[in-house]
């Protein structure tokens, strides 16, 4: 099969998904945590670890757990021992490219059955807090001596974006509340908040102006999994296999000074990859819901507009209207996303590539959406701000 | 071949069943693994000669490798048809990979 210039030799499908509780301080090693949600996935799929030809391990950087060489650390849990093994790392973008790699393992024809899993436990290693961690992502030269953070640096970009397209805080504080009043749903969920209201949003703490506490996803622990099939093999293990439709990702310029910090070019180009792959020409009208990356409340808004579900700026009308909401026309992140199920980075980003799963099958309960799903998309982003991963998936 | 520590070389050799297990020393001493010998190991002098930065290492003896068969590196090697490739992760890694190139 070649679509313009991606080849591949097998479609491929996920037909299991797993999932650890997301919380802070988890009482379970990092090892254990992949094992347990790897379990869930081959569970859900009828198999177990001598099936699975190929393991994708995704982590996020090595300090959040402790551990150097966290890939190596994590294939003992992730069943990776004695198999063809690899770790990606895309910092936040890692979830949803764990199911990229594992894509290219089968489509390739490599490996038949892969068991992809991400892991992040982020309560324990950094002290006294895992932004220090980011103490020394930035270039040493030009933006180290300003001592920059990570909320200092989304603050920027929140600005940009409701200066550039007039949005009021009242109205980016909605997809917090959207994302922790659906998390209620959500059996992992670390901040289930059924009364959150805008004005609780609007009252928390202010951490670096416009970024208040509320608007932030909580530091969690957690891991994910999902087990993938070349069609051949999924067709066998399950009647209701969820196709693997699109996969796209890119990286734009490590320098924020040289990015749009209004709209997400990082996003556009990898969904635009993963549409032509899937046939997407409308994704406002294709795509029936979507989990969109939200870290920060505004960050699904950003999302919704690079990935072309609203047009620029006008995501916050579309979320004023409802129209995200879990019965609206088009349903953004129904799981409870970031905000509301936690953010163990790398497992978080795979949480929401599982809610699609779900959602596709009609499986995803409580949460389940009320429009008939066809087609779902999941997207992530991170690394320094500028990697984005987008996968699409449908029946 | 990885060769970080002196011993490693000769465990890899044995791994990569390039030798039988335990002889390897015996025929490192035959000189089977120098230069023009029955199977030349790491004529770059691997690890040990040229320095370890992390992940370029394992590239590098890839890199190495295709010079010498496309003859484009000048090497003691009476035939250089097929070679084998591999890295190791490190300490306190278990992680190898291996390369096989045939012209």
């Amino acid at each position: 099969m070649t679509i313009r210039n991606l080849n591949f030799k097998h479609r491929v499908a996920v037909v299991g998904a797993g999932l650890t509780l997301f919380r802070s301080r988890l009482l379970e090693t990092p090892q254990e945590l992949a094992w347990l949600a790897a379990k869930q996935a081959l569970d859900e799929a009828g198999l177990t670890l001598k099936d699975i030809d190929c393991v994708v391990i995704g982590s996020a950087p090595d300090a959040f757990d402790g551990v150097h060489m966290k890939g190596e650390y994590l294939a003992e849990g992730a069943g990776g021992v004695h198999k063809p093994t690899i770790r990606v790392f895309v910092g936040g973008a890692t979830g949803v490219f764990v199911p990229i790699a594992a894509w290219w393992h089968v489509a390739s024809g490599l490996c038949k059955r892969v068991l992809a899993v991400a892991e992040e436990k982020m309560s324990h290693a950094a002290k006294p807090h895992t932004q220090y961690v980011f103490r020394y992502i930035w270039d040493p030269i030009v933006e180290k001596p300003l001592n920059p953070n990570l909320i200092w640096i989304f603050a920027m970009e929140m600005h940009r974006y409701m200066h550039k397209c007039g949005v009021k805080k009242e109205d980016i504080a909605l997809v917090s509340v959207k994302n922790k009043r659906n998390a209620c749903g959500h059996p992992s969920a670390q901040l289930c908040m059924p009364n959150i209201t805008v004005d609780d949003v609007l009252k928390s703490e202010v951490l670096v102006w416009p970024v208040q506490l509320l608007d932030i996803s909580p530091t969690s622990d957690g891991a994910a999994a999902v087990v993938l099939a070349s069609e051949e093999e999924a067709r066998r293990i399950t009647d209701t296999p969820v196709w693997i439709k699109g996969i796209g990702w890119t990286l734009d310029t490590t320098h924020w000074t040289n990015r749009d910090l209004a709209y997400p070019e990082y996003v556009r180009r990898a969904a635009e990859m993963a549409y032509r792959m899937a046939g997407i020409d409308n994704p406002r009208k294709q795509i029936d819901v979507a989990e969109p990356y939200d870290p920060f409340d505004y960050k699904e808004l950003h999302h919704m507009e690079g990935l072309g579900l609203a047009k620029k700026c006008e995501a916050p009308i579309l979320t004023r209207e409802g129209v995200t909401q879990r019965d609206g026309d088009l349903p953004i992140n129904p799981s409870g996303g970031l905000l509301g199920v936690g953010n163990p980075i790398s497992a978080a980003g795979l949480m929401k590539v599982a809610e699609i799963f779900w959602q596709v099958r009609g499986e995803a309960g409580e949460r389940q959406v009320k429009k008939p799903v066809y087609t779902g998309l999941a997207q992530a982003w991170g690394d320094l701000m500028q990697a984005g991963t987008v996968i699409v998936m449908g029946i | 071949m990885d060769n970080r520590y002196s011993f490693k070389e000769l465990q890899h050799i044995e791994a990569l069943r390039l030798a039988p297990r335990g002889m390897a020393k015996e025929l490192l001493a035959d000189g089977a693994f120098c230069p023009g010998g029955r199977l030349p190991v790491n004529l770059s002098g691997g690890a040990l000669a040229e320095g370890v930065p992390f992940e370029v290492h394992g590239l590098a003896r890839l890199s190495y490798a295709v010079g010498v068969m496309r003859g484009e590196i000048k090497a003691e090697v009476d035939k250089a048809e097929t070679a084998v490739v591999h890295s190791w992760r490190g300490v306190p890694t278990t992680t190898s990979v291996a390369a096989v190139l045939r012209i």
